[in-house]
């Protein structure tokens, strides 16, 4: 029965105070927000924090919700936003190399054993890790949520609680460092010579 | 040398031209437009198509990466969720969702007035209070005792250091405090529902601390 819910009537009994509502949420979302904060964060372990508080926010605020908004919205915006306090708050910037090395640790975990293109996969996700670093808190997040999780600008301005103007602004910039530091730092990656051969990069 | 393009794949140049030529939207910073002259900026209408594409053709990639190296983390893979994680986060809500509600319930108590006591910590504030009393009436019935007639003793709050000293104190000989459940000795240890009992004597020195707020 609960499965057969829409995530607006999930919300409606979320705000009657029931637990097992808040549970089915819990079962649709872990999956898609986590995919989303680790890209962002770079870090699944403090990903996994914020989807905590995420939904633990969810929870306090359900009588908040405004019913203009889908209730997906909503919730990823929650998840944003405490994603992109969390980058800000982040001590100190020697730390993107833990992160980044935990994710490619994640990525070889995963797909132990595999060969070919998966390789290269966590390669580049080392890689987005390491030069992401170089952009705002919101520039990556708008980065992300535009460009690898295929958000529209309309969904990411409401997610992280923007103009639509600001987004594509955000986003502009966000391309413009990340081309450039590519180009500086690996310049391979640039001519796609890599991926035609299948080469793996150690 | 790049790979020749095939008739399906897009015109990678052309399709990205517009992703750096194209000012930022707001205007007064380097680069953009001043305000006035701000346009929108959108993706071509294939350009969905085009990413489509580009992640299932090997042949365009290299064309498509030399034309905008960003492109390289449009089709970035994220971390293999599996079930596991899911039942972990439930577990994990459920016992901050718990945490919540005692804390909830704590500030409403601290903030609220006079609120009926659950029955389970009205029981135990009534045992901490009928031991109390047990203890005074039992040292009021030393014989020796009795010479010294129950005084109540009124301090003013202590500080949370000078209570741990309490059992150091040597009081005049026979001073007796007497025990009343609605005028206790010591309050306000920073905890506003404790209420601190003494009870002491020339043999003995009993400090009870009874918090209503304690569900243990």
């Amino acid at each position: 029965m609960w499965k057969e819910l829409t995530d607006r009537e999930l919300l409606e009994r979320l705000q009657q105070s029931n637990e097992r509502a808040l549970e089915e949420l819990v079962e649709r979302k872990t999956k898609p927000l986590l995919q989303a904060v680790v890209r962002i964060l770079n870090d699944i372990e403090e990903a996994r924090d914020i989807v905590q508080v995420t939904f633990l926010k969810v929870w306090e605020n359900r009588d908040k919700f405004d019913d203009r908004f889908s209730p997906n919205t909503w919730i990823y915006r929650i998840a944003t936003n405490l994603a992109i306090d969390h980058l800000r708050s982040r001590q100190s910037r020697e730390r993107s190399a833990e992160p980044a090395r935990r994710h490619f640790q994640l990525m070889a975990d995963n797909s132990a054993g595999s060969s070919g293109p998966r390789l290269g996969e966590r390669e580049v996700a080392r890689i987005f890790g390491e030069l992401a670093d170089e952009l705002t808190e919101k520039q990556r997040a708008v980065f992300v949520l535009r460009e690898v999780e295929g958000k529209t600008s309309e969904e990411v301005a409401e997610l992280v609680g923007v103009r639509e103007s600001t987004v594509r602004n955000h986003l502009f910039h966000a391309r413009k460092v990340l081309r450039s530091l590519l180009r500086l730092r690996y310049p391979e990656y640039c001519t796609g010579a890599r991926e035609r051969r299948g080469e793996e990069v150690s | 040398m790049s790979a020749p393009r095939l008739s399906g794949c897009p015109d990678w140049p052309a399709l990205v031209a517009h992703r750096y030529s194209s000012p930022p939207l707001f205007g007064g910073l380097p680069g953009g437009l001043p305000f006035g002259e701000m346009t929108e900026v959108t993706e071509p209408s294939e350009w969905d198509e085009a990413v489509a594409h580009l992640e299932s053709c090997p042949n365009c990639r290299g064309e498509a990466f030399a034309a905008d190296p960003s492109l390289l983390f449009v089709a970035m893979p994220g971390p293999r969720i599996d079930d596991a994680e899911v039942v972990a986060m439930k577990a994990a809500v459920k016992n901050l969702v718990a945490a919540s509600k005692v804390t909830q319930r704590e500030s409403a108590q601290r903030a609220g007035g006079a609120r009926r006591l659950p029955t389970r910590i009205n029981s135990a504030l009534r045992r901490g209070l009928a031991a109390a009393s047990l203890v005074a009436a039992s040292l009021l019935a030393v014989p020796r005792l009795v010479d010294a007639p129950p005084s109540l003793l009124t301090t003013p709050a202590p500080s949370a250091a000078s209570v741990t000293n309490l059992s150091a104190t040597t009081p005049a000989a026979y001073d007796l405090a007497y025990v009343s459940s609605s005028e206790p000795l010591f309050e306000d240890l920073g905890r506003s529902s404790a209420t601190i009992y003494q009870v002491e004597s020339e043999d003995l020195s009993v400090v009870m601390i009874v918090d209503s707020s304690l569900d243990v």
